[in-house]
C-alpha cells in the first residue's frame, strides 16, 4: 500500500516534481560525462606517450573535484526536497489526521524519493552514457586526436561512483525528511498555506544610502582587482569579501527601492497589472535577498570560469603554434666557459650539441639543422649594454607601465644575451624566414613580448644608438623582428640582441644552441623519432661521462612542449566545464524552484485577478515580467562582476603578455548560459503558468 | 425598467444515470436600481445561479439577458469583457490581494479596465469616501479588520460602476458589528448611487436590508417577499416566517 500511495503521489505532483527530477537527471549526468573521461578513446590515446603524466594529473583532478560537485549537488537535492515537503505539508496532515503514525508518512516519503532517486538516478546515467559518446568528439578534439573509428564509450567506475555518491545524497534528504516528519506539528502542517504575507517595509533613504556604498564599495572592489597585480594576497580577499557583501547589500536595496522607484512613475504603476506585478516582484525580492546573493556569486564563478578556461586553451595553442618553430633544440653550456672547478669534477661534455649529435649517429634523422652560439654578457665587463640602453628616452614609459601591471623587473640591471647575425639567419633560414643583412654598424633586437618591444620599437624608429665594447651602433630596422630562440610553451624572449659577426669577435659564447627539422613527417613518426634520438644521446652521454653530465644539456622536443600545451589545456577546459556547468545548473535550479514555490502560493491571488476580469494574456504576462527579473537580475549582476573578474584573471591565467582574445571564449560561455540558464527560465515559465492555471478551486 | 432578466433557466450536473438538477426551470427579473436578495439552504441551488448570472458558470437550458445581451451566448474574450465592464464582485472571504494596499486593490480594477491613470485617483477617493475607507487606503489587508476588508472588496466591485453587483455571503466572515455596517453601505449605494446588487446569503438578517428576497428550494423559485414599504424590523419578521416554512435550516442567529 505504501508503494501504491507513494507512486500515486509522485503521478499526482509530477509538475512539482519536475524541476527536482530535471536538476538530478542533469547532475547525474554531469557527475558521469567527467568522471568517465578516462574512458575516452582519445584520453587513452593521450597518456600512452605522457612524459609530464599531466593525464594522470587531469585524471586526479577530475575525481577530487567530483567531491566537491557532489557535496554542491546533494546540497541541492536536500533544499529542493524540502522545498517539495513543504509545498505538502497539508497532505502529510491529511495522514496524520486520518491516525497513520509518523513512522509510516515518513516510510512513504522514503518510497517516494527511493522511487524519484532511483528513476532519476538511471535517466541520468542514460543521459550521461549518451553525452559521453557526443564528448568523445569534445575530448579528440582536445587533445587533438584523430579518432580511428568510433567507439562505445562506457565507464563503469564512473557510473558507479555516480551510484554511490547521489545514494549518499538521498539518504540525508531520506534522514532529513524522517526528521522533519517526527518534529512537525499536525496544526502548523494544516495551516502553513495560509499565513498572510506580512510586508516590512525598508526605508527608502536607509536603502539609497547603503546602495550609494554598497555600489562605491563594489566599484573600488572593481578597482583594485583591475590595478595592478602586485596587490597582495591580502588585498585580493579584501576584494573578493567587499565584493560579496556589497552584493548583498545592493540586492538588499534594490529590494526596497524598486517598488517606491516604479510607484513614482503613477503612469506606469497604475497600469494593467503593472502594480500586482511589482507589488509580488518586491515582496519576494524581500525574502530572496540572501539566495539572491548566493546565486549571483555563483554566476559570477560559473561565467568566470567558463570563459577564463576556454580562453586558457585557445592561448596556449596560439603561444605552441608561435613558439615552436624547429623540431627540436639541445642548448648546452659551453665547457670553455665553465669554471675550472666544474671541469675537474668531471661534470662537463667536450662536445658541442651538433658533435653530440654526429658521435650519437643521429645526422640522417634531421632535414636541416643550425648551430648558434649564444653570448652572455658579464657584470665585470667594460661597455655592458642593459635593457635601459636599449629603451632610450622610453624607460619611464616602460616604468610606468611596469609599476601598473607589476613590478618584478629591474631594467637598469639586467643584460640582453646576443647573437652574431650570422647565426641568427642559419637558425631564421632553418625556421624557414627570410635571412637578414645588417651593416657592420647596426644591431636589431629580437623579441616576442608587446610588453617589452612595443618601446624598442620607438626606440629603434628613433635611431637609439648604443656602444658595445667600443663599437658604436645604430639600429638595422625601425622595428624590433618578432621572434626567439628558444621553443617553448610560451612567449617569454624580452630581447635578445644581434649584431655583426665582428663586434663579437674574439669573445667566448657560454651557449650554444642546436636547432633541428626532423626527416619524417606526422605526428607518430616524429614521436619515434624524438624517442629515438633521445635514448641516443643520453646513452652517448651516459657512456662516455657519468649520469651527472645529463644535467648539463636542456634538452626539448616541438612534441613534448606540444603535449603538455594540450593536456594543461584539456585539463583547463575540463575544470572550467564541470565547475561552471554545476553551478550554472544549481543557481538556476534555486530560482526555478523558488519560483515555482512563489507560484503554488500565489495560485489564489490569480485567481483572483481572473475574478475581476483581468485576461488570461494579462496574466500570463504578468508571471513573466516576475519569473524573468528573478532570473535576470543575479545574472545582470553576475554579469558585471565577471567583467572585472575576467580583467583580473585574464593576465594571470593566460599568461601576462599575450594580449589574448576573449571574445570567442566569451560567446561560448554566453551560449552555455543561454542554453542551460534560459532552458531553465522556460521550463520554470511555463510549469508556473500551468500551476496558476490548473489548480483553480 | 428591467436591468436582468432570467428566462427558465436550468442547470444539471452529473451523467444520465445519476443526474442532479442544481437549477430547475428558475425565471425572474431584476429591475434597475433594485437590492435583491437570494436565500436558501446549503445545497439549494443559490450559489450555482449566482454563478450562472456571473458567467463563470454555463447554464444546461435557458436564457440569462442583461440589459439586451444574452450571456450564455457569450464566449472568450467576449464573456471576459463581459464581467469586467458590466458586473462587479463581492465575495465572503474577501479576495483581496495581500500584497497590494487598499487602494492599489481598488484601482486594480480600474487599471485592469484600462481607466487612464490620472482618472483612477478621483474614482478611488471617491468611492472609498462612500464607504467609510478613505482613512485605511494606504493599509495592508492584513491590518485592516474583517468589515474594513469587505467594504475595500465592495469598494473594488463598484468602483468601476457595473450594471450589477454581485455578492456571495458578505456578511459570512464579519461580526454583526461589521455586518451591520457593510449592510446599511449597501443600502447607501443602492439608495443613492441606483447601483443595483443582487445578494446571496443565508442569514434572514441580511437578508432584510434587501427591497426583495427571493427564495430558493432544491433549484426552484419556493418564495418572493417584497419588502414594500414595512419597516426593516417588519421585514425581517415576515423573512423569518418563510425561513421557518422553509424547514428552518436556514440560521438567524442575529
Amino acid at each position: 500500500m505504501i508503494f501504491k500511495l507513494a507512486f500515486s503521489n509522485i503521478r499526482k505532483s509530477i509538475k512539482d516534481y519536475a524541476v527536482y527530477f530535471f536538476t538530478i537527471v542533469i547532475g547525474v549526468a554531469i557527475f558521469y560525462l567527467f568522471n568517465s573521461i578516462d574512458e575516452q578513446q582519445a584520453y587513452k590515446k593521450f597518456i600512452a606517450h605522457d612524459p609530464n603524466h599531466i593525464g594522470a594529473i587531469i585524471r586526479t583532478t577530475m575525481r577530487s573535484l567530483s567531491v566537491f560537485v557532489s557535496v554542491v549537488l546533494g546540497l541541492l537535492i536536500v533544499y529542493a526536497s524540502r522545498f517539495l515537503m513543504h509545498r505538502r505539508n497539508r497532505e502529510f496532515a491529511i495522514y496524520l489526521m486520518l491516525g497513520m503514525g509518523k513512522r509510516k508518512v515518513s516510510a512513504i516519503l522514503f518510497m517516494e524519493t527511493l522511487l524519484i532517486g532511483v528513476f532519476s538516478l538511471i535517466v541520468g546515467l542514460l543521459l550521461g552514457i549518451g553525452l559521453s559518446q557526443l564528448m568523445s568528439a569534445l575530448v579528440a578534439n582536445l587533445f587533438e586526436a584523430d579518432l580511428d573509428s568510433y567507439k562505445f564509450v562506457l565507464s563503469a567506475r564512473a557510473a558507479k561512483s555516480a551510484l554511490i555518491y547521489f545514494g549518499i545524497a538521498y539518504l540525508v534528504v531520506i534522514l532529513f525528511n524522517s526528521f522533519m516528519i517526527s518534529k512537525c506539528r499536525i496544526l502548523d502542517l494544516i495551516n502553513s498555506g495560509k499565513k498572510e504575507e506580512k510586508l516590512k517595509l525598508k526605508n527608502p533613504w536607509a536603502c539609497v544610502i547603503i546602495f550609494l556604498i554598497s555600489s562605491a564599495a563594489l566599484g573600488y572592489a572593481y578597482h583594485t582587482v583591475t590595478r595592478s597585480l602586485t596587490m597582495s594576497s591580502k588585498e585580493l580577499l579584501l576584494c573578493i569579501v567587499l565584493g560579496a557583501i556589497s552584493t548583498f547589500f545592493i540586492f538588499w536595496s534594490i529590494s526596497g527601492l524598486v517598488l517606491k522607484i516604479i510607484m513614482s512613475f503613477k503612469g506606469g504603476y497604475y497600469k494593467g497589472l503593472n502594480c500586482f506585478t511589482v507589488r509580488q516582484i518586491s515582496s519576494k525580492l524581500n525574502t530572496m535577498v540572501f539566495s539572491m546573493t548566493l546565486i549571483c556569486l555563483f554566476l559570477f564563478i560559473t561565467i568566470c570560469s567558463l570563459s577564463v578556461s576556454f580562453a586558457l586553451r585557445d592561448a596556449l595553442n596560439k603561444e605552441l603554434r608561435d613558439c615552436c618553430q624547429a623540431d627540436m633544440e639541445i642548448v648546452m653550456l659551453n665547457k670553455n666557459k665553465l669554471s675550472e672547478k666544474a671541469r675537474n669534477r668531471d661534470k662537463y661534455i667536450n662536445e658541442s650539441p651538433d658533435e653530440l649529435i654526429e658521435k650519437a649517429g643521429l645526422n640522417d634523422i634531421f632535414s636541416g639543422t643550425s648551430m648558434i652560439n649564444i653570448y652572455m654578457q658579464k657584470n665585470e665587463e667594460e661597455d655592458v649594454i642593459y635593457y635601459s640602453e636599449l629603451l632610450g628616452a622610453y624607460v619611464d614609459d616602460y616604468y610606468k607601465q611596469s609599476e601598473f601591471l607589476f613590478k618584478i623587473d629591474n631594467i637598469d640591471k639586467s643584460k640582453p644575451q646576443i647573437i652574431s647575425i650570422n647565426d641568427f639567419n642559419k637558425m631564421w633560414t632553418l625556421f624557414g624566414r627570410e635571412p637578414l643583412t645588417i651593416n657592420k654598424n647596426e644591431y636589431f633586437i629580437l623579441s616576442d613580448l608587446e610588453y617589452y618591444y612595443q618601446f624598442f620599437d620607438k626606440a629603434a624608429e628613433d635611431g637609439q644608438e648604443i656602444s658595445f665594447d667600443g663599437h658604436k651602433l645604430t639600429p638595422a630596422f625601425d622595428k624590433t623582428v618578432y621572434g626567439a630562440i628558444d621553443i617553448i610553451s610560451i612567449h617569454e624572449n624580452a630581447a635578445i640582441l644581434v649584431v655583426d659577426d665582428s663586434v663579437l669577435e674574439g669573445r667566448e659564447p657560454a651557449l650554444k644552441a642546436f636547432h633541428g627539422n626532423y626527416k619524417a613527417t606526422g605526428k607518430e613518426e616524429k614521436r619515434a623519432v624524438d624517442n629515438e634520438m633521445q635514448d641516443k644521446v643520453k646513452q652517448y652521454i651516459r657512456d662516455n661521462y657519468s649520469e651527472d653530465a645529463l644535467g648539463l644539456s636542456y634538452f626539448t622536443t616541438k612534441l613534448a612542449i606540444s603535449d603538455m600545451t594540450i593536456g594543461i589545456g584539456a585539463m583547463a577546459t575540463f575544470i572550467g566545464l564541470y565547475l561552471g556547468l554545476t553551478f550554472l545548473i544549481t543557481c538556476a535550479a534555486i530560482i526555478a524552484l523558488k519560483q515555482l514555490s512563489e507560484c503554488a502560493d500565489s495560485v489564489e491571488r490569480y485567481e483572483m485577478l481572473r475574478k475581476i476580469g483581468a485576461e488570461e494574456n494579462s496574466i500570463s504576462r504578468s508571471l513573466l515580467i516576475q519569473t524573468g527579473t528573478f532570473f535576470l537580475l543575479p545574472l545582470i549582476l553576475a554579469i558585471i562582476h565577471s567583467i572585472y573578474g575576467i580583467k583580473f584573471a585574464k593576465p594571470m591565467m593566460i599568461g601576462m603578455f599575450v594580449s589574448q582574445n576573449m571574445i570567442p571564449s566569451i560567446i561560448a560561455t554566453a551560449a552555455l548560459i543561454v542554453a542551460i540558464y534560459g532552458g531553465y527560465f522556460v521550463i520554470t515559465y511555463f510549469c508556473g503558468r500551468s500551476v496558476i492555471r490548473n489548480r483553480r478551486k | 425598467m428591467e436591468l436582468l432578466k432570467i428566462k427558465n433557466i436550468e442547470k444539471y450536473y452529473g451523467s444520465r444515470s445519476n443526474l442532479t438538477k442544481a437549477i430547475d426551470d428558475i425565471s425572474f427579473t431584476v429591475a434597475n436600481g433594485e437590492f435583491i436578495g437570494i436565500m436558501g439552504a446549503s445545497g439549494s441551488g443559490k450559489t450555482t445561479l449566482l454563478n450562472c448570472i456571473s458567467t463563470i458558470d454555463r447554464v444546461t437550458a435557458g436564457n440569462i439577458f442583461l440589459e439586451d445581451t444574452d450571456v450564455t451566448h457569450l464566449k472568450g474574450s467576449k464573456l471576459n469583457q463581459f464581467r469586467r465592464e458590466k458586473l462587479g464582485f463581492i465575495f465572503q472571504d474577501f479576495n483581496l490581494l495581500d500584497t497590494l494596499t487598499a487602494y492599489e486593490n481598488i484601482s486594480l480594477a480600474l487599471s485592469i479596465q484600462k481607466y487612464p491613470a490620472k482618472e483612477i485617483d478621483a474614482a478611488v477617493r471617491d468611492v472609498a469616501e462612500k464607504l467609510g475607507i478613505s482613512d485605511v487606503l494606504n493599509k495592508y489587508p492584513y491590518q485592516m479588520s474583517g468589515g474594513q476588508k469587505q467594504r475595500v472588496a465592495s469598494a473594488r466591485a463598484i468602483v468601476t460602476k457595473p450594471k450589477l453587483v454581485l455578492a456571495d455571503e458578505p456578511t459570512g466572515a464579519l461580526d454583526s458589528k461589521s455586518a451591520r455596517m457593510l449592510l446599511e453601505r449597501f443600502e447607501y449605494l443602492n439608495k443613492n448611487n441606483g447601483t443595483t446588487i443582487m445578494m446571496v446569503t443565508h442569514d434572514s438578517f441580511t437578508a432584510s436590508y434587501t427591497s426583495r428576497v427571493i427564495f430558493i428550494k432544491d433549484g426552484r423559485i419556493f418564495n418572493e417577499l417584497s419588502r414594500g414599504d414595512d419597516s426593516r424590523k417588519q421585514f425581517f419578521n415576515r423573512i423569518i416566517d418563510v425561513v421557518t416554512l422553509l424547514g428552518g435550516d436556514i440560521s438567524n442567529d442575529i
